[in-house]
């Protein structure tokens, strides 16, 4: 295990090439999407490095030499106005035009890299959410594209204030004496160190991320309100408290363990400037000054000023380096996320999309990195205006089966045919739309409701039939009620004015959205767990006047509902286990019928007793 | 509404106060510390530039080489000195201290937290302020620390590189304090646009953040790939983004137009320090070459510290909007307090015109019934007709708005709250399950070997014991993977097991099941019912439920309707009286008729 993380680890290294390309890379997409901005940004940059030498070194230089040479005053005075001035206008007008043009800019930028990400996390497969590596690594990581993207970017322009910082303070130590850049160079020796202490970093907060993820779930417990009920009337507190110091501690050892060699690792890689370098560079100033008297004592003020900015220069040089790399890692992961394949797409011999009966045959499926089949051996039929039931336990595989009806995922074994053609073969955005769906784990999306409902951009007219919509699955009285009607906002996501719904509520829009997408079949995955008996006899009432003329699937735990189907499929383990009308699998006596009687006993004693 | 945000300077201070007093009440240790580092690091300051000016004094005056070469030599063991203790007390001391303190915190926290009043959390502003700030109270707490001895560094640093350009020259000391003092006005106006801007992109910044969300997050890739949904959100991105960038345009123009004089001040200070100075060596002859640079050396230092110092003020006003809620949470006391009465044996429960409301919403009213012990009731009725806050009252998670709720004859309100609560078990219609052991889950409390029999017993009644033979850890199995990367994450159906087994296991008295068996599937609901009988034969049961086969044989039937209990009986009665109960069961048990 430990092995295998540090292998983790080390491939976590870009070399000198990639970084320079994914660099390159940044550069690129920032330049092409705002290019005015990016340059006066870098411009600005530029001006910051000149303007800090002249003021900070150059300028006293200017003075003490001229001071030295016996310059007047009025002389010296006009040129130092000039020297400070001109710079200092262009920076004021750069300085306002950055501020004018790079929030816009990077707005475009960063609008331009969601856009394509959003593309790329709709096109690639679902079972890329589902595996969790790849998850991680791509899916969930593209949200912070842009940050990096601009992070690249920037540092690319600090890397050119440092190396323009680097060339003035060397040129101008250089022409005094070049022994001066030794003592700038000493402290790079630190680097060595500093990488070490990056790495030592990384596995310190490695470590500790998962001692800390764990004590902000046990505050999670404690402070928000999905447990409180619970936490309330038990004891959990008490385990949950002892787990949460045992985090606690968990994490005070991790920095007690690397505490001591980061320490060490920090004064090597950082302070060997301050320490050791300066003090030597102004003995040796000293040295000149007073012994060897080759250097003049302006001169050696200014050396003593500007020593420690030639090395916090070259260590700046270095630093913005792997500051590109760490980018450069993200920016790897961005690259081969929008380079990624979708296995499930499109070709050239696509072909168009015909509603008919759809088959299943001896299709099986496990999901990705599982060795276990979820689905085994099944073969279903669905014909055009045929209404089918999928009943079982949990965990039978009833949800699966459906998402691979909605090639969701491609079967591992088997087909999926539609009028005998392949699916695979079939155009995939036509396929699918052929569906209206509603799962059983529905979410309502932050936007108003009218667009819950329609589930695609509004059209003319489109509001009629979602008021038709609502009021055939229920929720019409409730939404009219809302300040603005079917206009309303759904969630407090980003609005304080937004209409939080009941999941019975939220439900009824979902099944809105199946009424009013025109399609030739309708699947609906327990759709009504959350209503009361009398809105799901509605419900179903009006599904099935809809549903005439269409192919419908229904899972229900509720098997009242698959009475009427023209096939019930029983499903167990992933297998078909019965199959046949309602009457047919009664007659069967089996494991459908049994579960039939228990769940209607009550009732049914109830028509005996009446019958009586 | 959100001009409340803003806090005045005087109470910013207050809050600051209140912060460090938690802190400095947590870890003496820890606050003194940061403190001591912070005036220690700002006269590191005053320090390094007095040798510096001593090196170049002594120069200028011609004094002794070896003198200036251990003056060189005590500067480098200083710094040696200064950075050795700067790292041991930020990679060691101060971590570890942190770490203490803040479990140390959270812990009374939590406790805290426990007693806050459910209804706190109904509230939509309360959930998202409130559970943010305590999340983050450690965060911010020692931030205010932080900035204090930041704001320490910043003055003593300051004072002692004011102290020296002082002496060099007082008119230059002086003119940069007064275009500091100019460049602090400029940048509080500055401030008052990012305010105002902060609170006007709020909504904007979460729209595109949620947008962005929506497309990453896996619960609604399903609905991204098999509706056309994606169109709408595209465009409100667009639209979001193109709002964004123009109130942006509005506010940096201003901004800019204030940076534009703040450069400008900074250029003149610039470029007065630079020719008063050459003035002061070359036509006064004021000061020597060593002084010259030591002082424009320090000016540029003062004039950044001096400039920094009002960020410092900001941001100490940003945490004090955190300190008002802590504080808020801290002075919270709970409206549901506890009685004094011990609680003998439940012998009956009963509403007496019981009316509640949240906040302005009548959600019951005029509710009453009576239960003996060793009577099942049932509660039916549409979604919202107030069945789960009934089940709530009788807990005491709310207090009843009017009328009473009495037990064993007695108002509620008179038992200890802990006591009352004990003698329940509940099964709530959203159950949670803890990253705790299977056992843990089950007792709601700490395992020992001795509770073993009661652990399982529970679990094969709640018809968990199957899947509980799977599991490779037995009743040790971890649930989720919160703690333990080789937990157990179970699905809908088996959660709601082990949350039905909590109250078996606990032998209560009065038990609450609100829709117990919605995850489970049909065979799966029957052997929970049979479990159920088994274990709650001689207990008091209220059932919720919307199937109504379930409440064929309870005593009572209560049918809610809008708050109000409309008819009740034994289901041979109401359906004998053919009211709204007998049209509902009518059409559930019409589709088992074949």
């Amino acid at each position: 295990m430990a092995k295998k993380e540090r292998e983790k680890d080390k491939g976590r290294k870009a070399p000198f090439k990639v970084v320079i390309k994914d660099t390159l890379l940044a550069l690129k997409i920032s330049f092409k999407h705002a290019p005015l901005a990016c340059i006066i940004m870098l411009f600005s940059y530029l001006m910051d490095s000149v303007m800090y030498f002249i003021t900070g070194t150059y300028a006293l230089k200017y003075i003490i030499d001229s001071y030295e040479k016996g310059v007047s005053f009025e002389v010296i005075a006009k040129t130092v106005l000039l020297l400070v001035v001109i710079p200092a206008v262009v920076q004021i007008v750069i300085d306002f035009i950055v501020e004018l043009t790079w929030s816009w800019g990077s707005n475009k930028i960063s609008t331009s890299i969601h856009k394509s990400i959003f593309e790329k996390n709709t096109e690639v497969e679902l079972s890329c959410f589902e595996n969790v590596e790849f998850y991680d690594k791509y899916v969930k990581a593209s949200c912070e594209t842009s940050n990096n993207i601009f992070g690249m970017t920037f540092t690319v322009f600090f890397f050119f204030y440092t190396i323009l910082n680097t060339c003035l303070y060397g040129t101008l130590l250089f022409r005094m004496d070049p022994v001066f850049i030794i003592f700038a160079i000493i402290p790079l020796l630190g680097s060595f160190f500093k990488k070490k202490s990056n790495i030592l970093w990384h596995k310190h907060t490695t470590e500790d991320r998962v001692a800390y993820r764990r004590c902000q779930y046990a505050q999670r417990v404690f402070y928000s309100n999905e447990y409180a009920k619970e936490m309330r009337l038990t004891n959990s507190k008490s385990f949950m408290l002892n787990r949460y110091e045992e985090a606690s501690n968990d994490r005070k050892e991790i920095v007690k363990k690397y505490g001591k060699k980061e320490m060490l690792l920090d004064i090597l890689g950082n302070k060997i400037s301050s320490i050791l370098a300066n003090p030597l560079a102004i003995a040796y100033a000293v040295f000149r000054t007073l012994i060897s008297k080759t250097l003049g004592l302006g001169d050696c003020a200014v050396v003593i000023n500007s020593v420690s900015e030639l090395s916090q220069s070259f260590i700046q040089v270095t630093n913005q380096y792997y500051r590109l790399h760490e980018r450069s890692l993200f920016v790897e992961d961005y690259k081969e996320f929008m380079q990624y394949e979708p296995k499930m797409r499109d070709n050239e011999n696509s072909k168009d999309v015909q509603s008919g009966t759809i088959k299943l045959e001896n299709v099986s499926f496990k999901y990705f990195g599982s060795d276990d089949y979820v689905l085994k051996n099944i073969s279903i039929e669905l014909g055009k205006n045929e209404k089918i039931a999928l009943v079982g336990h949990n965990g039978a595989g009833k949800s699966t089966l459906i998402k691979l009806l909605l090639r969701l995922y491609d079967p591992t074994e088997g087909k999926i045919s539609l009028n005998g053609e392949d699916i695979r073969n079939l155009k995939m955005k036509q396929y699918r739309d052929m569906f209206s769906v509603v799962f059983q784990d529905f979410k309502m999306i932050a936007l108003p409701v009218i667009d819950n409902v329609l589930m695609r951009p509004k059209r003319d007219g489109d509001e009629e039939k979602v008021i038709d919509a609502l009021k055939l699955s229920g929720a019409y009285e409730r939404i009219m009620k809302l300040p603005n009607g079917i206009n309303t906002l759904l969630t407090k996501e980003f609005s304080e004015d937004g209409a939080v719904l009941s999941v019975g509520e939220g439900q009824k829009i979902a099944i809105a959205h199946a009424f009013i997408k025109d399609s030739p079949y309708i699947i609906l995955d327990e759709p009504t767990s959350a209503l009361d008996p009398v809105a799901e006899s509605e419900m179903y009432s009006n599904m099935m006047k809809i549903g005439k003329d269409k192919g419908m699937v229904f899972i229900s735990h509720r098997l009242s509902s698959a009475v009427s189907a023209d096939r019930i499929y029983m499903l167990e383990n992933g297998e078909i286990i019965e199959s046949g009308t309602h009457s047919e699998l009664m007659r069967l006596n089996g494991k459908y019928a049994d579960m039939f009687k228990k769940q209607a006993q009550n009732y049914i004693d109830l028509e005996s007793e009446v019958a009586v | 509404m959100k001009k409340k945000e803003k806090v005045p300077f005087k109470n910013s201070v207050k809050n600051n106060i209140f912060m460090l007093k938690i802190a400095y009440k947590g870890d003496k240790t820890l606050v003194i510390m940061r403190l001591v580092m912070g005036l220690f690091t700002g006269l590191n300051h005053g320090v390094s530039i007095f040798f510096i000016s001593e090196i170049l004094n002594a120069l200028d005056s011609g004094r002794d080489i070896s003198y200036i070469f251990t003056l060189t030599a005590l500067m480098g063991i200083y710094t040696l000195a200064y950075e050795l203790f700067f790292a041991w007390y930020y990679k060691i001391l101060n971590p570890t201290h942190k770490l203490d303190f803040v479990r140390l915190l959270h812990k009374s926290f939590f406790v805290k937290a426990n007693d806050i009043d459910l209804s706190c959390y109904d509230t939509p502003e309360f959930y998202n302020d409130f559970i943010f700030s305590m999340q983050n109270c450690d965060k911010s707490i020692l931030n205010t620390v932080d900035q204090l001895a930041d704001l320490i560094r910043s003055l003593v640093a300051s004072g002692s590189v004011f102290a020296v350009v002082l002496t060099v020259d007082p008119v230059i000391a002086l003119v940069i304090l007064g275009f500091a003092i100019a460049d602090m006005i400029i940048r509080l106006l500055q401030n008052g646009i990012y305010y105002k801007y902060n609170i006007e992109m709020n909504e904007l910044w979460r729209k595109s953040w949620y947008i962005e969300k929506f497309f990453s997050l896996a619960d609604y890739a399903k609905e991204n790939r098999l509706t056309d949904i994606k169109g709408n959100l595209l465009n409100e991105y667009d639209i979001t983004m193109q709002a964004q960038r123009s109130a942006d345009a509005k506010m940096r123009f201003k901004v800019g137009l204030y940076n534009l004089l703040a450069s400008a001040l900074s250029c003149t200070l610039t470029a007065f320090v630079l020719i008063f100075m050459a003035y002061n060596l070359i036509v006064t002859q004021t000061v020597l070459i060593g002084g010259f640079t030591v002082t424009i050396t320090a000016s540029w230092k003062l004039k950044n510290m001096l400039f920094d110092i009002q960020r410092k003020f900001v941001e100490m006003n940003k945490d004090s909007l955190y300190a008002d809620k802590v504080r808020k949470f801290l002075q919270t006391e709970p409206q549901i307090k506890s009685g004094e009465k011990s609680f003998g044996e439940f012998e009956s429960l009963e509403f007496r015109n019981v009316s509640f409301a949240y906040k302005d919403e009548k959600v019951l009213d005029n509710v009453s019934f009576y239960v003996k012990k060793g009577e099942r009731i049932a509660f039916v009725g549409y979604n919202g007709a107030g069945k789960t806050t009934t089940t709530k009252l009788i807990m005491r998670l709310y207090d009843v708005t009017e009328g009473e709720i009495l037990i064993n004859g007695v108002n509620i309100k008179e038992y200890k709250i802990e006591e009352l609560r004990a003698k329940m078990g509940a099964v709530f219609q959203d159950y949670k399950v803890f990253a705790a052991s299977v056992a843990e889950n089950v007792l709601g409390d700490v395992y020992t070997e001795d509770k073993k029999d009661t652990v399982i017993n529970a679990l094969k009644d709640s018809t968990f014991y199957e899947k509980l033979c799977e599991l490779k850890d037995g009743i040790n199995t971890e649930l989720t993977r919160e703690f333990c990367d080789t937990g157990t994450n179970l699905s809908g159906g088996e959660e709601q097991k082990i949350a039905i087994a909590r109250v078996f296991a606990h032998n209560n008295e009065l038990i609450i099941m609100d829709e117990p068996s919605s995850a489970l599937d049909p065979i799966a609901e029957y052997n929970l019912n049979l479990g159920i009988d088994k274990n709650a034969r001689d207990k008091t049961v209220v059932f919720i439920t919307h199937r109504l086969s379930t409440t064929r044989h309870v005593s009572r039937i209560y049918m809610f309707e809008k708050g109000k209990i409309i008819e009740h009986g034994s289901h041979d009665e109401l359906i004998r009286d053919g009211g709204k109960y007998a049209q509902m069961f009518e059409l559930q048990a019409n589709k088992y008729k074949v």
